[in-house]
């Protein structure tokens, strides 16, 4: 792939704490990446290195060929002069210009001329539905609308890259829906590179075409498409951040796999992953991907129902472990205190060090 | 709200004794300025009003608190603004200490300052005035401050911090993203400045602007110190002059009210204008976190400005406080400052022997103490009323409520003299009590604010959790509301305890020969020509100011910036 | 432990009409959830059980006592109906600690100190803060200050608690760990809860019973939380539990079409719903898991015109004749038996279940 944007090396301490640690990461030109993971993991940081507000300490950035931050060659460009399109997490669009007047603004620094303003400022009210609202002011709009603002004052001025800073975690989950859909029409449109920076797994993965999933120091802990990431989830860190889990002690007899302390039950698998003697692997799977049956599977006693609405949440306890299990409405229900039996479709096999132990 | 529980009566019984309060300390006082004004042998005389307004001298007061208003908001807004930038938006050394310095004016009360400029820059006798003329052998001094501009300028050193505090507060509040979102479209700092920071940044500008020419077209001390030598007259000191030059005839009087009518029409359009720019609404640019704003990297310009600051602070601050001190301490005035010359028999002999300053003393601080705790008690009841009480008709002691806030300290001597001196059958004129009648309209507006605030924050669901557990209405109020209140009930005494101690403007219209206050012990003082015992109680006063205001920070855990004088 | 009754309640305060004819009982131990939207009221009944507010017509009963009501002048006050309160900011007192907190009711019924220490400190420790209860409220995080309102509500055992939207202020974690101690609360101590929230996945979760409330204030169904939720009465609170598909439909030709498709639905119809049907006073509805997607085949025809992955199931946004329809498939059955469709791919759709609405009844709620 053509890299659009580099990173190569790129550190940074504050104080005595390494926000960043040697990131490297190399993004195509048009590819809509999400930095995820917790508060605090660095992804933040690494947004504002990429924009200007903060300097590395070492490494270096390149956007196509042009060198835009290197401790190397001792070269930093400042942000106003990145041409990057940013919109932020409160929106931060100016409550005392119009609309119109907001998106115009990148345009007028830069210096084009009366029509030229006018044509590019419209053609980015329309993309983004604000051609109505154009002479209204911020604080009489949604939200979303706000949001918006902030969208098309990016694209105004048609950049390469648009750097997003968790853009939706101040609208509400029906607004959230409508703008992820949005953002991704407007870069299919105009084919600019996104970088964007969420804690909210659901979001990366709706929008994403690659996710980066990151740990303290941002350390990259898997880089993957989000289809990837969610059914080959490369270490036991990306397997909790991502969706919901159950992490299951086993013991190894008779050349099957059973639940710790619960050989009555039954076995789980007769697919034995590799592992160091003595030391089996954890096992992890997904609630929802875990059947339970009236007879047959492993047996084990259900101790909680709860209705969620169209799913329906159990606790199923097998000897000492507690798994937990999601099953549609639809399906049959069982009761608090009924027999049951669960049956384990995908096997996640995690070792000590938390990595990832193939399935057999 | 609390809930619609008929108290069957209290509730409206309240109301009522709280409107009654509010009319009669504060309503009833202001309408007979306006009367007086307006009204003579039963009919109404404008003609007579203009006729007053034609006269020379009340026109050029008029001219001249207009001019001087205007001058000293434009020197304090630039002032303010600046200072504000430096300390809030770069990297300016010593910051946190520069923030204090640049408040210290606040607590000192400006007609001291006012006299201690006297002390270096009167014409002759100034000390700046006879070094410089000393120094390079001219007949002329430096600069003349019994003049229009001096009155200016030391207004203003007193004035700007009004502005400097509002200003960089919005700044240091500010969401940086909309700074930074400017950045990253393409601006510089010099167009992010002129396009983003500071529209951003003007309602509070003309917030702070427009409390400083509130404050300075009803302002008396200054004014009177400096500007009555050379014949300058604002309308606080010209209703001053006709009053008691004229011993309280009626044609002084009324020119006083129609003075006063000006000045609280003039009070009440800025507090509008303000009130306007404050719900202009769009203007929401206070972040929710705490995020440091983007600093700007001085440089070169560090040090130069650094010292420029200093330099300012030593000359509006620290120049006049240590001359007050050390003319305190000198045997006589004129004598050069040598340690033969000092000595603490002022100090002794104004605490302990004489009479005008024993007395002085003792009247503010009882009269001071009396109003601020009877203000306090019954603002917090009028605060209660208004803020948790679902009773019709509130809306008159919120309007009430608020009147006070705009009236200079002037016109509510005046008003409270129309009222009180025998006209409904009771006369304080020349008594402890018209002073105590006057402080409490002037602050009441203080008290109500001060307590409705500390209200506002106890939750109405703290009260009703109280009431769930088996509480009646009166317990939730004792074990719930009373404790949480306390702090605002504290600061509202202090807010008004300390302004009324060390002011001038309202006392030094209705003090009698056994009532005066300190400020107007120091001012009689000053205009008796007796500079050393002025000084020596002016640092006494100051001294009291200091520790009062370390005191109240230790017990509140906040420094209570008082405001009038 | 008392039931509550509540008869003909009228909320109207000046023009504002907020509800009337409210006819409701809670039973004596349930845990009862009012579900509605926001502004539909349903804190306005609460309060007017715990006696904040005096409705304008009808009656309130606690066990057989009459607490409120209009026409008789009766207003027991808030503080005589021996009730456990718990707010949405919690109001927990600041300047009070943990044990102060939760003492507070029994010193006012003048309970004798040592029973009422021991008595408090049962109620600490049955939420789980013991060890805290010389802590001030600031010191605690959001679900400690909750759990001091709980502590606080039980402590003097009142017979009814009525709890609005407690939980609202606390991160999802939390509030799933905090709906099972208060169920759990309930089921030790047999007290009757109201509970008022506008998140069904709560009221789903921890009710006996739940009543839905319209944004006019009207009583919409009530009934236990599975029957609710398979057997929603109308369009309204179809909608209200979750993530509904409307479809409107025509008439060809005797059969019946989603609008603007070819395809007559092949689902089961009674003759009454094709009545309705006939009249054009109903929509279909289905919700998306109620739909098998396939590639060839399927009883209607349809495109693919958006597909979300968000995890454990994926989303897609069909276009059937002139109506947009959510259906969704489980990521494993998607990806890993490679069932997943494409944007802009043809597809099946068949409808496990339909259900008919009143076009009238399917609100939009806030």
């Amino acid at each position: 792939m053509t890299a659009h944007v580099i990173l190569r090396n790129v550190t940074k301490r504050f104080g005595s704490v390494v926000a960043v640690d040697n990131l490297n990461l190399e993004i195509a030109r048009g590819e809509c990446l999400s930095l995820l993971g917790p508060s605090g993991c660095g992804k933040t940081t690494t947004l504002r290195m990429l924009a200007g507000f903060e300097d590395l300490d070492e490494g270096e950035i390149l956007v196509g060929d042009r060198v835009i931050s290197s401790r190397f060659k001792n070269y930093y460009l400042p942000p106003e002069k990145r041409d990057f399109g940013m919109v932020f997490q409160a929106f931060a669009v100016w409550p005392h210009l119009s609309v119109f007047d907001n998106v115009a603004f990148p345009l007028q620094i830069r210096g084009l001329s009366r029509p030229e303003i006018r044509e590019k400022t419209t053609k980015a009210l329309t993309y983004t539905g604000l051609l109505d609202v154009r002479d209204s002011y911020p604080n009489e709009l949604s939200g979303g609308q706000k949001q918006r603002i902030a969208l098309a004052r990016s694209i105004s001025f048609n950049p390469t890259v648009m750097l997003l800073d968790e853009p939706l975690s101040n609208l509400d989950p029906k607004m959230r829906e409508v703008m992820r859909f949005e953002i991704k029409e407007l870069q299919k449109r105009f084919n600019f590179t996104i970088i964007y920076v969420t804690h909210d797994q659901a979001e990366a993965m709706a929008l994403s075409d690659r996710i980066v999933v990151m740990d303290f120091g941002a350390l990259i802990q898997q880089d993957d498409t989000p289809v990837n990431v969610y059914l080959r989830p490369a270490n036991k860190f990306v397997f909790s951040f991502i969706g919901l889990s159950n992490f299951l002690a086993v013991e190894l007899a008779d050349g099957r796999i059973y639940l710790q302390g619960a050989r009555e039950a039954g076995p789980v698998t007769a697919a034995v992953p590799p592992h160091a003697p003595g030391k089996p692997p954890t096992l992890a799977c997904r609630p929802a991907e875990i059947e339970m049956v009236p007879t047959g599977g492993v047996r084990g006693v259900v101790t909680r129902r709860v209705l969620l609405g169209d799913i329906i949440d159990y606790r199923v306890q097998v000897g000492p472990t507690e798994v937990r299990v999601q099953r549609n409405v639809r399906k049959p229900v069982f009761s608090e205190e009924d027999q049951c039996g669960l049956v384990f479709s995908a096997l996640h096999w995690y070792d000590e060090s938390g990595a990832r132990v193939p399935t057999p | 709200m609390t809930g619609t529980d008929r108290k069957f009566g209290i509730a409206e019984i309240l109301l009522l004794f709280s409107v009654l309060v509010l009319v009669i300390v504060v309503a009833v006082p202001i309408l007979l300025i306006f009367w007086n004004a307006v009204v003579v042998d039963g009919g109404l005389n404008i003609a007579g009003i203009v006729k007053v307004l034609s006269e020379p001298d009340v026109f050029q007061a008029v001219v001249n608190s207009l001019v001087i208003a205007g001058a000293v908001t434009v020197v304090s807004t630039v002032l303010g603004v600046f200072f504000a930038w430096l300390v809030s938006r770069t990297d300016l050394p010593f910051k946190e200490t520069m923030k204090l310095l640049f408040l210290v004016p606040f607590m000192l009360p400006s007609f001291i300052g006012a006299i201690a400029w006297k002390m270096l820059l009167s014409p002759r006798a100034g000390l700046v005035n006879k070094w410089f003329m000393g120094l390079f052998g001219l007949e002329q001094p430096l600069f003349n401050i019994y003049s229009l501009g001096g009155i200016i300028a030391v207004e203003s050193m007193y004035l700007f911090p009004f502005v400097f505090i509002q200003v960089s507060g919005a700044l240091e509040r500010m969401d940086p993203t909309l700074e930074e979102s400017a950045r990253i479209s393409g601006a510089g700092l010099l167009t992010i400045t002129r396009r983003v920071t500071l529209p951003l940044m003007l309602p509070s500008i003309a917030a702070g602007a427009l409390l400083v020419a509130l404050y300075s077209l009803a302002h008396f001390g200054v004014p009177a110190v400096l500007g009555t030598e050379a014949g300058i007259f604002n309308i606080p000191t010209l209703i001053y002059q006709k009053i008691y030059a004229s011993g309280g005839r009626f044609e002084a009087i009324r020119a006083g009210t129609i003075l006063s009518s000006i000045l609280v029409t003039a009070a009440a359009l800025i507090l509008y204008a303000q009130n306007l720019i404050l719900t202009a609404g769009r203007f929401q640019v206070i972040a929710g976190k705490s995020v440091r704003p983007m600093l700007l990297k001085l440089r070169g310009l560090k040090y130069p400005l650094l010292s420029l600051s200093v330099l300012y602070i030593a000359i509006t601050v620290l120049l006049p406080t240590v001359t007050i001190f050390l003319v305190a301490l000198l045997r006589t005035y004129g004598l050069s400052f040598s340690l033969e010359n000092m000595t603490l028999h002022n100090i002794t002999y104004i605490l302990f022997t004489m009479k005008l300053t024993k007395d002085a003393i003792w009247n503010s601080f009882y009269l001071s103490l009396a109003a601020a705790l009877v203000t306090m008690l019954v603002g917090t009841l009028i605060s209660y009323v208004i803020v948790k009480m679902r009773v019709r008709g509130k809306f008159l002691l919120e309007f009430l409520g608020l009147l006070p806030f705009s009236v200079p300290g002037t016109v509510i001597a005046l008003g409270v003299i129309l009222m009180w001196s025998g006209k409904f059958g009771v006369n304080l004129y020349n008594t402890a009590w018209i002073i105590f009648v006057a402080y409490i309209a002037r602050y009441m507006a203080f008290a109500l604010k001060s307590t409705s605030a500390a209200l506002e924050q106890v939750g109405d669901s703290l009260e009703e959790a109280a009431r769930a557990c088996g509480a009646t209405h009166w317990q939730a109020m004792k074990d719930v509301v009373l404790p949480l209140i306390k702090p605002g009930m504290m600061a509202a005494f202090f807010l008004i305890f300390l302004p009324a101690l060390r002011e001038l403007t309202t006392s030094v219209l209705l003090y009698g020969p056994t009532t005066r206050t300190i400020g107007v012990a120091i001012y009689a003082l000053n205009e008796d020509g007796e500079t050393v015992y002025a000084a020596a109680l002016s640092a006494v006063a100051l001294f009291i100011i200091i520790v009062g205001h370390w005191v109240i920070k230790r017990i509140t855990g906040t420094t209570k910036i008082g405001g009038a004088s | 432990m008392a039931d509550v009754r509540l008869e003909n309640l009228a909320a109207v305060f000046g023009t504002h009409r907020v509800f009337e004819g409210f006819t409701l009982t809670i039973r004596d131990g349930e845990c009862f959830t009012l579900l509605g939207p926001s502004g539909c009221g349903k804190s306005v009944v609460m309060r007017m059980i715990a006696g904040f507010e005096h409705p304008s017509a009808g009656e309130v009963f606690i066990g057989d006592r009459l607490v409120s009501s209009a026409a008789k002048k009766v207003h027991v006050p808030t503080e005589s109906r021996n009730i456990g309160v718990v707010f949405q900011d919690y109001a927990v007192w600041p300047h009070k600690t943990v044990f102060e907190n939760v003492v507070y009711p029994l010193q006012i019924q003048k309970v004798p100190a040592a029973e009422a220490k021991a008595r408090t400190m049962e109620a600490i420790a049955q939420v789980h803060l013991g060890g805290l209860e010389d802590r001030y409220p600031s010191q605690l995080s959001g679900g400690q200050q909750q759990r001091v309102a709980l502590a606080r509500a039980l402590v003097s055992k009142p017979k009814i608690m009525l709890l609005d939207e407690p939980l609202s202020n606390l991160d999802a974690n939390l509030r799933e760990e905090m709906r099972f101690e208060i169920k759990d609360l309930q089921r030790r101590t047999g007290v009757t809860i109201l509970y008022v929230t506008h998140d069904q996945e709560v009221a789903l979760a921890i009710s006996d019973r739940i009543g839905i409330m319209g944004k006019d204030g009207s009583l919409r169904q009530v009934g236990d939380p599975h029957e609710i939720y398979t057997n929603p009465g109308d369009g309204f609170v179809f909608n209200f539990l979750g993530v509904a598909n409307f479809i409107p439909v025509e008439r060809r030709n005797g059969a019946v079409h989603i609008q603007g498709s070819d395809l007559p639905l092949q689902v089961e119809i009674s003759p009454a719903a094709r009545e309705r049907i006939a009249r054009g006073e109903v929509l279909a509805a289905c919700r998306p898991f109620e739909i098998d997607l396939v590639r060839e085949g399927g009883a209607t025809r349809g495109l693919v015109r958006r597909r979300v992955f968000l995890g454990p199931i994926v989303t897609y946004f069909i276009t059937v004749g002139q109506v947009e329809i959510r259906a969704q498939q489980e990521a494993a059955e998607a990806f890993r038996d490679g069932r997943a469709l494409e944007e802009g791919e043809a597809c099946g759709l068949t409808f496990q279940a339909l259900r008919w609405y009143d076009k009238a009844s399917v609100g939009k709620e806030a």
